[in-house]
């Protein structure tokens, strides 16, 4: 008899695998996003002849130099990649491997600007890697969840860490809600037309300052519940559409959210899912039999 | 939790991957922790980078902008950045970044190039950060308390 043994397999037994389909393929727009544009910039920033930086992080520039042709091959990996991810099966881990290479590339060649999506992103694919979203029909298999707990650490650790920053650095997020209407005047991520409105209206942005905090420093415990799990999902969906209408993060809010169909609780995913599966055999049946194989 | 379907395909995860999978969360858990803890202190090791997360927590009333001139002809000529360095980022060109505008060789480097982008085939760039009040619930913002930081003159080294 070994109990820790016994717990493990327990913690570890099969869930429902149909969140992996739609996230596989929320998480290729999202990275398309922000890997694709990436080509206006070479020769300038990526691959630059004359303005090559080196960074604390970043030093692929002492090592090498990275010319336009490298950037662009390396684009075009991170592009095959993405395509490869997009087709799924067996080439899902190469396209992984692909995009990461190229993306991350094109990134350190630059040196200074790894943006919080890009991180995000590559996150995603690890736990995308360590999950079945390679299988086929997922709608009916039941698979480890190790890549599911793998996500949920991750996002653990973005919405836990922001709020504890922001709770144990600055105190306007508990008052009046200044650091977040100053953000939203901001000439780089900020001046939206709605955001300058609320920005200067502070019992609009001292809730809203309470409500992402609120939301950032519950999101560690109540994720693990299934009765909680879909309200601070919804929660969160509202966090990121809000960022998405108030403020310019790029991609980072699709990115996000192209992890909620895992994050979510699979047998309430499950639930969900059969509440539309019958309308989509009746109306779209290619879609349902490339989705559960029925 | 509802019954499995009779088609269902059940994929149990293997006890070796269990123990790994578990000691692949716990690395994953302390190498977050590890991230926050230097990101607090301000001191990151370049490995913790991509686990360190502190997005818009600093409350920033400042604007800052990056203006450049170029010395040509004895005279200074105002340089459009923007459109010397072109690529940009939602948070703004790459020159905005704190860690280039606040390093000389960077500023350097951005420099040497901007002698050449430039086309005025000068022999000095001078950078200058402008710093100035956030202006909460205006679509004007104003340059009220405009600060003007010099970032340094650079000579172009270019063969001319």
């Amino acid at each position: 008899m070994s109990p820790p043994r016994d717990s493990l397999e327990a913690w570890f037994e099969p869930t429902w695998a149909g969140g992996w389909t739609l996230c596989r393929l929320l998480w290729v727009l999202a990275a398309g996003m922000a890997h694709l544009p990436r080509h206006k910039g070479i020769g300038d920033v990526y691959g630059s002849a004359d303005a090559i930086l080196i960074s604390h992080t970043f030093r692929l520039n002492e090592w090498m130099l990275v010319t336009p042709t490298h950037a662009w091959a390396a684009w075009l990996l991170g592009s095959a990649g993405l395509f490869a991810v997009a087709y799924g099966g067996r080439l899902l881990p190469l396209g992984l491997f692909a995009w990461a290479g190229g993306s991350w590339f094109l990134i350190a060649s630059e040196a200074y600007n790894a943006k919080a999506y890009d991180r995000l992103l590559t996150w995603i694919a690890l736990a995308i890697l360590f999950s079945p979203a390679w299988r086929r029909q997922l709608g009916r298999t039941w698979a480890s969840p190790l890549g599911r707990y793998l996500m949920i650490v991750v996002f653990i650790a973005i919405y836990g860490s922001t709020g504890m920053f922001k709770l144990l650095f600055e105190p306007s997020w508990t008052g009046d809600g200044s650091a977040l209407a100053y953000n939203f005047v901001s000439l780089q991520f900020g001046m939206r037309p709605v955001a300058v409105v609320l920005s200067g209206l502070p019992w609009i942005a001292g809730p809203m300052s309470w409500f992402t905090l609120i939301f950032e420093l519950l999101f560690p415990f109540l994720i693990w519940l299934r009765r909680t799990n879909p309200w601070i999902l919804l929660a969160g969906i509202l966090f990121h559409l809000g960022l998405l209408v108030l403020m310019d993060v790029g991609p980072f809010g699709f990115v996000a959210l192209s992890a909620y169909p895992v994050l979510l609780h699979p047998e309430t995913a499950r639930e969900l899912w059969g509440t539309i599966e019958d309308s989509l055999r009746s109306r779209a049946p290619a879609l349902s039999r490339w989705f559960l194989g029925s | 939790m509802r019954p499995l379907p009779p088609n269902a395909l059940v994929l149990p995860t293997p006890p070796w991957m269990r123990v790994l999978g578990l000691l692949l969360l716990i690395g994953l858990s302390i190498y977050f922790i590890a991230a926050f803890k230097y990101k607090a202190h301000q001191t990151m090791p370049g490995w913790l980078v991509i686990g360190a997360w502190s997005m818009f927590t600093a409350k920033d009333a400042r604007h800052v902008e990056v203006e450049a001139k170029a010395l040509a002809g004895g005279e200074w000529h105002s340089l459009d950045l923007p459109k010397i360095f072109p690529y940009r980022w939602e948070s703004g060109h790459r020159y905005h970044r704190r860690h280039v505008r606040r390093s000389k060789k960077n500023l350097g480097i951005l420099a040497q190039a901007a002698c050449t982008r430039s086309g005025l085939d000068p022999e000095r760039i001078r950078f200058t950060e402008l710093q100035w009040t956030r202006t909460l619930g205006s679509f004007v913002q104003p340059q009220d308390d405009l600060e003007r930081i010099p970032l340094g003159t650079f000579r172009c080294e270019r063969p001319r």
